[in-house]
């Protein structure tokens, strides 16, 4: 499958709609940010579409087995708490050797998980003595030892230091040039017009725009999302 | 692994070591070499019976409560995000108890000894279940404590109110001590109700070690990893309430082992939940058994019980290692 299909998806909870008939399509090699303001049904948009919420509408990626769904798309979701206080490379190990072909391609694949991500130094250390910057970098370390066509992601920017940012920033940019898709949320716009050559905007769950070429967030354009 | 896990291997030769001595402890001083000699035979002297009907179903019932206990605070903890989960915390014990209670209090236990187990795991299971279902909609651990902590009261004061309403004072005697927990009257027939129910939900949380590993940033994380978070949640739930709903059924209420012995593990595994799930039940099995050397030992005119035991060196210990690991 290289490309992500999405339909008509809505969310409702208790009777309040936090998603509205989102439709569009996500191919392999494309950089997107999803933008809008805070309540907007981001996050909700993106868990919906693998299946994580109850939702309606259709999702070709929802109704996959999990397995299937694991090699398809890795998930990045902001890290609340840990449950097991292990070392980093041992939280990659898990990953890794499930979807490499060997204990040796595994290596590997950790090892550039770390170094594109910036975190080779936190490979010994706990997670539980990491700043909140540091535990976002290593979970997005982990979700690239998936080795999936396509990574979605919750806030990545969100807790990072400038110098993080724009490692972050490069990394998704040569993810996306090695063909692989990626879709994040933020509230960061210049990383936004920096990173992306797709925007996708959402307002009270619905879609408001989806640009598919760069774009420059003029005050004008500001207005229409956040207001 | 080896050499890897020295420290749990040398673990293991203790726990052997502790076998060998609550066979071998007891009022009755067994002859061994008499002993082989009348087991060659097939002789049945006094020898034999305290052997095969007194210790080795004591033991074993040691085992037994450990491997449960011990599988159910770990996997527990792992699934519910919560270092403090372990089946009495979390009422399945509590409502196991209920369950057998019950049982107990309607006399069923004198038609069918099956009754007991049969009451204490369909109660544990509701109260597990229960569980799960807070679990699946909150994602706070404090929630999901305080729901076990809820049904854990519940259950209390239904046992509470099952004795005080009974008119049978030798009844509520009978009961009343058995909650405490104890190990003194294990027959092999007990052993044998307890057993297949043990083992099973010990089985059947061991077959999630693999996936536990991908707990540690939650479920969400794991489902998008390829594990099945609700068949691995379903697992863990039946497996520790058929595991603690058995045992409890035999022993009574046995606190604390299943929240120690995770914690007594976590530092020898660097804390990786599989390898926690694995050992946890050797660490449990061995410390019910010091408990229950402990209870033969103390010179006390009645045995004590060993639920009481349990918790008078559980608690202290689990404080220890709580002040250790947070308390810097």
């Amino acid at each position: 499958m290289d490309h992500i299909d999405v339909k008509n998806l809505s969310v409702c909870l208790k009777n309040y709609k936090i998603l509205r008939s989102v439709s569009f399509t996500i191919k392999k090699g494309e950089c997107i940010g999803l933008i809008g303001k805070n309540g907007a049904g981001k996050t909700t948009l993106l868990r919906a579409m693998q299946g994580l919420c109850p939702y309606k509408g259709l999702s070709n990626i929802a109704k996959l087995s999990y397995e299937d769904r694991a090699r398809l798309v890795a998930w990045v979701p902001q890290i609340h708490d840990i449950v097991c206080d292990v070392k980093v490379k041992k939280l990659l190990e898990f990953t890794a050797l499930k979807f490499c072909r060997n204990a040796e391609h595994a290596e590997q694949m950790i090892l550039a998980s770390l170094s594109s991500t910036n975190t080779v130094q936190l490979a010994e250390k706990n997670l539980s003595t990491l700043s909140s910057g540091e535990l976002a970098l290593v979970n997005i370390a982990r979700a690239l030892c998936q080795n999936s066509n396509f990574i979605l992601m919750d806030e990545p920017l969100a807790n990072l230091d400038p110098r993080q940012k724009s490692t972050l920033i490069l990394l998704m940019k040569a993810l996306a040039d090695q063909n692989k898709g990626i879709i994040f949320t933020s509230h960061d716009m210049p990383a936004v017009e920096n990173a992306c050559d797709r925007v996708i905007a959402l307002k009270h769950g619905a879609l408001l725009f989806d640009e598919t070429h760069r774009i420059k967030f003029t005050n004008a354009r500001n207005r229409e999302i956040f207001d | 692994m080896m050499v890897k896990h020295l420290p749990l291997w040398l673990f293991t030769a203790a726990l052997i070591a502790l076998i060998t001595l609550s066979v071998s402890l007891g009022p009755y001083k067994i002859d061994w070499t008499q002993l082989a000699y009348d087991v060659v035979k097939n002789n049945q002297t006094i020898d034999t019976i305290v052997f095969f009907e007194l210790r080795i179903p004591r033991t074993i019932m040691c085992i037994l409560t450990g491997i449960a206990l011990g599988t159910g605070g770990a996997a527990l903890q792992t699934l519910l995000r919560n270092p403090l989960a372990e089946p009495s915390i979390i009422g399945i014990s509590s409502s196991a108890a209920l369950g057998a209670v019950l049982v107990m209090s309607f006399q069923l236990h004198l038609v069918s000894l099956f009754f007991m187990p049969a009451g204490a795991i369909i109660f544990s299971m509701a109260a597990a279940g229960l569980l799960v279902l807070i679990s699946k909609t909150s994602h706070d651990h404090v929630t999901i404590l305080l729901v076990g902590v809820g049904i854990s009261l519940l259950s209390g004061a239904a046992t509470s109110f099952l004795l005080s309403i009974s008119d049978n004072p030798y009844a509520v005697n009978e009961i009343v001590f058995w909650m405490l927990g104890s190990l003194s009257n294990v027959s092999n027939d007990d052993l044998l109700l307890a057993m297949p129910f043990a083992m099973s939900g010990a089985i059947i949380m061991l077959s999630t070690a693999n996936a536990q590993n991908y707990l540690i940033f939650g479920g969400e994380v794991a489902a998008s990893s390829g594990i099945n978070v609700k068949t691995l949640r379903a697992k863990v739930i039946l497996g520790a309430s058929l595991a603690v709903g058995g045992v409890t059924a035999i022993t009574g209420m046995v606190g604390f082992i299943g929240l120690l012995s995770p914690h007594l593990v976590r530092p020898f595994v660097g804390n990786e939940p599989r390898l926690t799930l694995i050992w946890s039940p050797i660490f449990a099995s061995a410390l019910v058994l010091v408990a229950d050397i402990a209870i033969r030992l103390l010179p006390t005119a009645n045995e004590l019980r060993l639920g009481v035991v349990t918790t008078l060196i559980g608690a202290p210990l689990f404080l220890y290692v709580i002040f250790r690991r947070f308390g810097k």
